[in-house]
């Protein structure tokens, strides 16, 4: 698309695809999390929207939080901060500009995670988690040469996507879920998402509780192998991280892409290969 | 190996971030795996999910650890009626299972909506339980003044 330029002539516009086509690859990866967090953030904006305004309307008053970290628009602002600094560093070509942004966006974050409205939402950890890798890849650029920088920034993201499996892990290491007893509760008892929908129809209390069980077990065990992702060869660390947060979302709930899909963006990360050099390319040898 | 290679990395670009995000996530990982034997870091993490840790300050430290699905949560939703002229019991009205962090069903926007707009007042009792350790808070619920709601923990272990 072309635009008219002051003095006659033709300016060829900007857009998206051709600002990326300009960006070198450390931008464009920073890109694909900065996306990822977005869609996260974005993902349950009706019920954000729905929230914000009975927050507003009904406000809790507590001896925990301060006051300022109750506050309806607080937590609006720090929303609103973190998905316009998604926007801008999406649409700038600059690595200053994207470090400050996710500056911005990591501190946003974390006050949603202290927030009064927000404290219990994974979301906002996930997304915060995205943001902090985020905020240390931006930072590197310029300063690394591109080879390490994106082995550095695999190795941290997978790293990170570790720490958050292993938390899932070890929190559910207790005879109530083990035994299948909780996710029975939360899940299987009457939640209406497709699978328990299926099964409720299929089998009775005492088959479900014991599906529970194997459902739950299963779950520890794919949270404990993901847990070594910072083991594992890069790429297959980052398709198990995919195919793990995907299965989540298909066989439990998918409101929890909003938990998961900044996770994915990270993941994406370690599967990026820089271009071998073409055989036959011409050497030159020094005597 | 890959930390290896991380670990060369870091040193030979001078990148301290990298090496503070690495200590961080370190440190993250090493309460999580003591989690199952350490009875401290169990109950530091049950008084957080209570929102009853020591200080604000350390609260606001641990909201960086992972805590998905973790712990045995459970809640009991109580109503006060009248049995006599002067007497009033307290009656269970609602009990359920909650993913993580019991205290939303204190704090989050669809309890306050229901609290406002079912009772006037309430008692919630939380528990989190991880393998011994258990954690019981009972709270009370009221309508304050402007459309707000008011809660005080009234006893908590």
């Amino acid at each position: 698309m072309s635009i008219a330029v002051a003095g006659g002539g033709l300016r060829e516009e900007p857009t998206f695809a051709k600002s990326c086509e300009r960006l070198s690859t450390p931008m464009i990866l920073n890109r694909i999390v900065i996306a990822a967090i977005l869609v996260s953030l974005l993902w349950k904006i009706s019920y954000f929207v729905l929230a914000f305004s009975i927050y507003f309307e009904y406000p809790l008053r507590d001896e925990f939080f301060p006051g300022w970290l109750s506050s309806g628009y607080v937590s609006l602002g720090a929303y609103s901060l973190a998905v316009i600094s998604c926007l801008v560093s999406l649409f700038s070509a600059s690595h200053r500009t994207a470090f400050y942004c996710s500056l911005l966006l990591a501190m946003s974050l974390y006050l949603q995670c202290i927030h009064q409205h927000s404290y219990n939402d994974v979301t906002f950890l996930t997304c915060f988690w995205s943001a902090v890798w985020s905020l240390w890849f931006t930072s590197r650029i310029g300063r690394d040469d591109q080879q390490t920088l994106l082995e550095k920034g695999a190795f941290i993201a997978h790293l990170i996507l570790s720490a958050v499996f292993l938390g899932g892990a070890m929190g559910k290491l207790t005879p109530g879920y083990w035994s299948g007893e909780v996710f029975y509760n939360i899940y299987f008892a009457n939640r209406d998402f497709w699978v328990f929908n299926l099964l409720r129809e299929q089998f009775s209390d005492e088959s479900l509780l014991a599906i529970s069980c194997w459902y739950t077990r299963f779950v520890i065990c794919a949270e404990f192998s993901c847990a070594f992702l910072w083991a594992m060869p890069q790429r297959l660390a980052s398709w198990l991280a995919i195919l793990t947060c995907c299965g989540i979302c298909l066989l439990s709930n998918i409101l929890l892409l909003s938990v998961l899909a900044c996770l994915m963006g990270l993941a994406v990360i370690g599967l990026h290969q820089e271009p071998e050099q073409p055989i036959g390319e011409p050497v030159e040898i020094k005597a | 190996m890959r930390l290896v290679r991380f670990l060369r990395s870091i040193v030979r670009t001078d990148d301290l971030s990298a090496a503070m995000v690495l200590g961080l996530i370190l440190a993250i990982a090493v309460w999580l795996v003591l989690l199952p034997v350490n009875r401290s870091i169990q109950q530091a993490t049950l008084m957080r999910f209570h929102l009853q840790s020591p200080s604000f300050l350390a609260w606001c430290g641990l909201q960086v650890v992972p805590a998905m699905y973790n712990m045995e949560n459970r809640y009991w939703l109580n109503e006060p009626i009248r049995v006599g002229d002067d007497e009033i019991s307290m009656r269970c009205v609602e009990a359920g299972t909650t993913n993580h962090f019991p205290t939303r069903m204190l704090t989050s926007f669809d309890a306050r909506y229901r609290f406002y707009r079912e009772r006037n007042q309430a008692e919630v009792l939380l528990e989190s339980r991880f393998q011994d350790q258990v954690l019981a808070t009972r709270w009370h619920v009221e309508k304050g003044p402007d459309n707000s709601l008011v809660i005080r923990r009234v006893w908590g272990d």
